[in-house]
């Protein structure tokens, strides 16, 4: 489970990838590992509407990811036998593969149906198969064996397309989703940022562009900007806006606000040693529908 | 939490398949009165000849792909940066067989993309979609560094207007009724590390930056999915900077020749299109409050993609006696209903926030008949 040699080999990388892209102006080594992993349609065992068109609408990330010169399409993983095997962790249930799947990656965007679970997100599986016989994942509010504890194998962002993602009542929770507390203490091994929406969200050809287009810019300015900017949505006369929300830990507040404000998928700092604070960007007073204004 | 989870998902599915047929049939009926109800809001009847030909009369301003000028237009973000042009700007073909298919992604740029604190500023654009997008990275909030953004709306709202005269983006199309400028804020909160354990520190917000989001109408309606936004910071005197800028602004261009008072749909042609294109996604009754509609303008790429033939075709999409290029779908506008639904889950039959949400799921639907005509050249 700890992968800090292979880290270290991957910032050493990044360095002398820096040095080679000051010469020759633009990057080619396609170094990180992105991946998609999420649901489109739930016609098994667990209950939930279909909506064929969102793993159309990822792929518009996914597929801008590699045209940049630092990440390379390391995996689509799309229905199937999507179960909380591949989003949990094995410190907590030895069947668990979250460093076969989300863990594995640089970035992932995770697609699904989400949900409120009270203090933290919910998202729902399309198989129940897997560990815990459960048709959902949820981000941890303690440890857990069906939750996701991200970062302590390779992951640095993790973007949500899913409602309920980042909701404003859940904040003081999702910086658990951040690390392994049996791990991470050890490794160092932490997530970095974390992507998503207070409400629901949309999906449809609508937002094609807007995953596009945030997938270039976050290697242009910080991954927080380029959420910020292309994943705020309104409908027409500004009815059913979607409301993104773009999320950092750090050691304390200013480590967490430099993070947030610096980073960029070809800008990563070193994993975050200790979580004393999460910061975060908003609109205040957006309004989504499912949930109340920000 | 784990085990609750499992048995209300349980007992939601089990639910669910007792009274499936039901709820189903319920819904069918469902759907069709408040998309009816939908439809008519939007002012869609049984006779939309009319409304088409008075959609299809507007007076689009000069094309973005004609008006815009990459360097006038980063000057006018930052007079004191010059980006070096993109020489393989609108040169390389992209992959396929559509001789007609070139990357017009062109990249500007001045500066390092790598590294932290480089001065470092991107124009990316292409005519062909009608993308760009401005990024000037050290004008981006910096939490640790800066005070509290005091740029007023107003003056934000000027500026941004402003910018899009030297976008190019012409001002007969900017819909400056739905303008919306919005504080952009930060906070930062210590943890609690145990559930109900005190958080030790002080929580700390700020105003970063101010972002006005411009919607495009074309006479009396809206074009769908198209406009601009720039994000604002202060300039340490409470005036407005522009940081980032991005926007669609495709070309407007439409589909004069389908028009016939034959080929546009009435309100029940609409209604049995989209019950039938949506019940497989909808199967619970749906709100009315949160289904809306509107008449609008949509790209015709949303609902057509024309085979591609490689044989040249007409460089004139709406000449007669070519082909239509698949990229001029892009430019090509079609009246259309724009839909929004947030279809309810099996799961919210349960009274329990267990259940998952479906979001809000957006579909277009052309008021006029779309078909071979529009991939063949007489469009």
């Amino acid at each position: 489970m700890k992968r800090s040699p292979a880290r270290f080999r991957i910032g050493m990388a990044a360095a002398v990838l820096a040095s080679v892209t000051a010469l020759s102006g633009v990057a080619r080594a396609n170094h990180l590992e992105a991946r998609m992993i999420g649901v489109s349609t739930w016609d098994a065992e667990c209950p939930a509407n279909t909506l064929t068109y969102w793993d159309d609408m990822v792929r518009f990330w996914y597929d801008e990811m590699p045209s940049w010169g630092w990440y390379h399409k390391a995996g689509a993983t799309v229905d199937g036998n999507l179960n909380a095997t591949k989003f949990c962790d094995p410190d907590f249930n030895g069947s668990c593969q979250d460093y076969n799947y989300i863990d594995d990656a640089d970035a992932v965007m995770i697609f699904m149906h989400g949900f409120d679970a009270g203090d933290v997100w919910g998202g729902a599986l399309r198989r129940n198969n897997g560990v815990g016989s459960d048709c959902n994942i949820t981000f941890p509010q303690g440890a857990g064996a069906d939750v996701i504890h991200a970062g302590d194998v390779d992951l640095e962002w993790m973007h949500m397309s899913s409602c309920n993602s980042l909701d404003k009542d859940n904040l003081p929770n999702s910086w658990r989703a951040f690390e392994d507390p049996v791990d991470s203490p050890s490794n160092h091994n932490r997530l970095h940022g974390l992507t998503g929406f207070h409400g629901f969200m949309w999906i449809g050809g609508c937002c094609d562009d807007q995953y596009e287009d945030f997938a270039a810019d976050a290697h242009w300015v910080s991954v927080k900007d380029a959420w910020m900017d292309n994943m705020y949505v309104t409908g027409i006369n500004g009815s059913s806006t979607q409301c993104p929300v773009s999320y950092a830990v750090g050691t304390n507040a200013s480590d967490c606000f430099n993070r947030i404000d610096h980073e960029r998928y070809n800008n990563v700092f070193s994993d975050p040693g200790t979580i004393g604070y999460y910061c975060y960007y908003y609109y205040p007073g957006c309004d989504p529908e499912g949930e109340g204004p920000f | 939490m784990k085990t609750h989870h499992a048995i209300a998902t349980l007992a939601v599915a089990l639910a669910a398949s007792v009274a499936a047929p039901a709820a189903h049939a319920q819904a069918a009926g469902n759907l069709r009165e408040v998309i009816g109800q939908a439809l008519a809001g939007a002012g869609i009847g049984k006779e939309n000849t009319v409304l088409v030909q008075r959609m299809l009369s507007v007076k689009p301003g000069a094309p973005f792909s004609a008006a815009f000028d990459p360097l006038l237009a980063a000057r006018a973000a930052d007079p004191r940066t010059r980006l070096t042009a993109d020489p393989e700007c609108s040169r390389q073909k992209l992959p396929g067989n559509d001789p007609f298919a070139v990357n017009e992604r062109c990249l500007y740029r001045f500066g390092e993309p790598t590294g932290q604190d480089a001065t470092a500023v991107q124009l990316r654009f292409s005519r062909q979609t009608g993308k760009f997008s401005y990024l000037h990275r050290t004008r981006s909030f910096d939490a640790n560094r800066m005070a509290d953004n005091k740029v007023p709306a107003d003056a934000a709202r000027e500026a941004a207007l402003k910018l899009a005269r030297s976008f190019g983006l012409p001002p007969e199309e900017i819909d400056t009724k739905f303008v919306q400028v919005l504080d952009l804020n930060v906070a930062a909160e210590p943890v609690q590390q145990a559930p109900g354990a005190a958080a030790v520190g002080e929580r700390i917000v700020k105003r970063a930056e101010v972002h006005v989001r411009v919607p495009r109408r074309l006479g009396d309606w809206p074009v769908f999915d198209s406009g601009f936004m720039v994000a604002f910071g202060d300039d340490g005197s409470g005036r407005p900077r522009p940081s980032r800028l991005n926007g669609r602004w495709p070309d407007f261009g439409l589909l004069l020749p389908a028009v016939q008072s034959d080929e546009v749909f009435s309100d029940a042609d609409l209604l049995a299109r989209m019950v039938e294109d949506l019940s497989p996604e909808i199967r619970l009754p749906l709100d009315p409050k949160t289904t809306r509609a509107f008449i609008a303008f949509v790209q015709a790429a949303e609902f057509t993609k024309c085979a591609v033939t490689g044989d040249g075709g007409d460089d004139d999409a709406g000449g007669a006696g070519g082909h239509t290029r698949p990229q001029d779908l892009l430019r090509l506008f079609v009246p259309a209903v724009v839909f929004f639904a947030v279809p309810p889950d099996p799961g919210e039959m349960k009274e329990t926030k267990l259940a998952p949400s479906t979001g809000v799921l957006q579909r277009s639907y052309p008021l006029i008949r779309l078909g071979a005509r529009l991939c063949d050249g007489s469009v």
